[in-house]
């Protein structure tokens, strides 16, 4: 068992070695900081930038946006899979509202939100109408899974609400809403990060980033870089995790890896 | 307390019904005989309200349960919840009277179980001890003993002759010796008609 893991960590380890040498060549081999900074120059911004308190904050910004957007975005994309299962009136109204975000890009999203609302809300919104349509989706297939055979004898034996819920729907639904929850982090932190970027609030991780590129400071562009991948990174082993849990006590044993 | 009357049902052009009439009183028990195909599932399923018949009449008067061919167990419950989740009242004494079933159907060492670690003769057994722990008034059976055999298929036949005495019951089979143990009424059934 240790063994295995001392041999996954080193071939991690020399994985990472492989990268950052490949990086230091081209680097050198390229000769413009401007474009390729080397690896220890971007080390150095990257710990310049933990030591100071500002980085923090806008770390702390830019999650409490993307998460409230992924929390509403969750939220609402199962309450709309829940009406529009249950009611086809309502499917037919805003099924093809899900489908249009779905489609729209965006950066379409952002610059249209920018006429409606203060900046600071967008990163929020585009993280969350990001999250609405994956989640949309994978319910109401969790919804339409749920086999014939379990909601016959809920019906046979009078179940009402909570046990039709808890031993007919959840057990189908929550392999889905799983799915689509590790497919709409990623999204939601793309979403959210980009459009920080472009409305540039102040404390959030898009205004440095943009800042990094109109004054050509390639070392801090890519420290922020780093700070955006590693953030996404940990936060999705974070809800993964959570997510497992929540699944292993819904009492479906196995995760479905179901993508939109 | 369940009533058919002239009951026809098609799907497509097969006619899977044909004007099939039964009644069934507190006490009767009626065992089902017909080929594969000829209706006899179709029938219980209109029984239980779960398909539509295209003409004719239900009536019933009680609460319904149904023994499904298969076990249909709910697989995220033990099988002692799989039991107390028909039963409304009282839940610690919905577990005392599930465990008496339970014991009743041999099934005592596997109340904690999940139904994917049961053999098919217990899954078929706890779907019969759901059943009873319903309490129901009218009784529908789609080949309840198939999985079981020997001495537990004796026991189970057993106790549920003497739970059936005040119930009305249906039972599709296929086995004249499980008819001649519960000592129900022969109904034959050949092109959806009773005969």
């Amino acid at each position: 068992m240790e063994n295995k893991f001392a041999k996954k960590l080193l071939r991690g380890i020399l994985c990472f070695a492989f990268w950052l040498l490949a990086w230091q060549i081209f680097s050198a081999v390229l000769g413009r900081v401007t474009v390729l900074p080397t690896p220890f120059a971007v080390l150095k911004k990257l710990l310049e930038l933990l030591s100071t308190s500002r980085f923090y904050l806008d770390c702390l910004f830019s999650l409490g946006r993307i998460f409230s957007g992924l929390i509403g975005g969750i939220l609402a994309g199962v309450l709309l899979a829940a009406f529009c299962a249950a009611f086809g009136l309502f499917d037919a109204v805003f099924s093809p509202a899900v489908s249009v975000i779905k489609a729209t890009p965006i950066a379409s999203i952002i610059i249209l939100m920018l006429f409606v609302m203060e900046k600071s809300f967008v990163p929020m919104v585009a993280s969350m109408l990001m999250v609405v349509p994956i989640v949309f989706g994978n319910v109401r297939r969790g919804i339409a899974s749920v086999p014939t055979e379990q909601k016959e004898v809920a019906d046979v034996f009078g179940f009402g609400f909570g046990k039709r819920m808890k031993y007919c729907i959840l057990p189908s639904v929550l392999p889905y809403f799983s799915a689509a929850c590790r497919s709409a982090l990623g999204l939601a932190w793309k979403a959210g990060i980009a459009a920080e970027v472009i409305c540039t609030p102040k404390y959030s991780i898009g205004l440095n980033l943009n800042n990094a590129k109109v004054y050509l400071e390639s070392e801090e562009l890519y420290a922020w870089t780093i700070v955006v991948v590693v953030m996404s990174v940990l936060i999705e082993k974070g809800i993964i995790f959570l997510l497992d849990k929540l699944v292993k006590k819904g009492g479906v044993a196995n995760v479905k890896t179901l993508e939109d | 307390m369940l009533k058919l009357l002239k009951i026809e049902k098609a799907f497509g052009d097969k006619k899977v019904l044909d004007g099939f009439s039964l009644t069934l009183k507190k006490g009767d028990i009626a065992m089902l005989y017909g080929m594969s195909g000829c209706g006899k599932t179709t029938l219980l399923r209109i029984a239980a309200g779960l398909e539509k018949e295209d003409r004719g009449t239900v009536g019933r008067n009680g609460k319904i349960a149904v023994v499904f061919a298969e076990a249909r167990l709910f697989p995220t419950a033990t099988v002692l919840e799989n039991i107390t989740l028909v039963m409304s009242g009282d839940k610690r004494k919905n577990g005392e009277k599930a465990r008496e079933i339970l014991a009743a159907f041999g099934l005592s060492e596997a109340e904690k179980l999940y139904p994917h670690e049961l053999s098919t003769g217990m899954a078929a057994r706890v779907s019969l001890a759901r059943a009873v722990a319903y309490d129901a008034n009218i009784y529908l059976m789609d080949e309840p003993f198939k999985s079981l055999d020997g001495e537990v298929k004796t026991v189970v036949i057993e106790y549920l002759k003497a739970f059936l005495k005040e119930k009305a019951t249906l039972i599709i089979t296929h086995d004249e010796v499980e008819t001649d143990a519960i000592g129900g009424k022969v109904c034959r059934m050949v092109e959806g008609k009773l005969i």
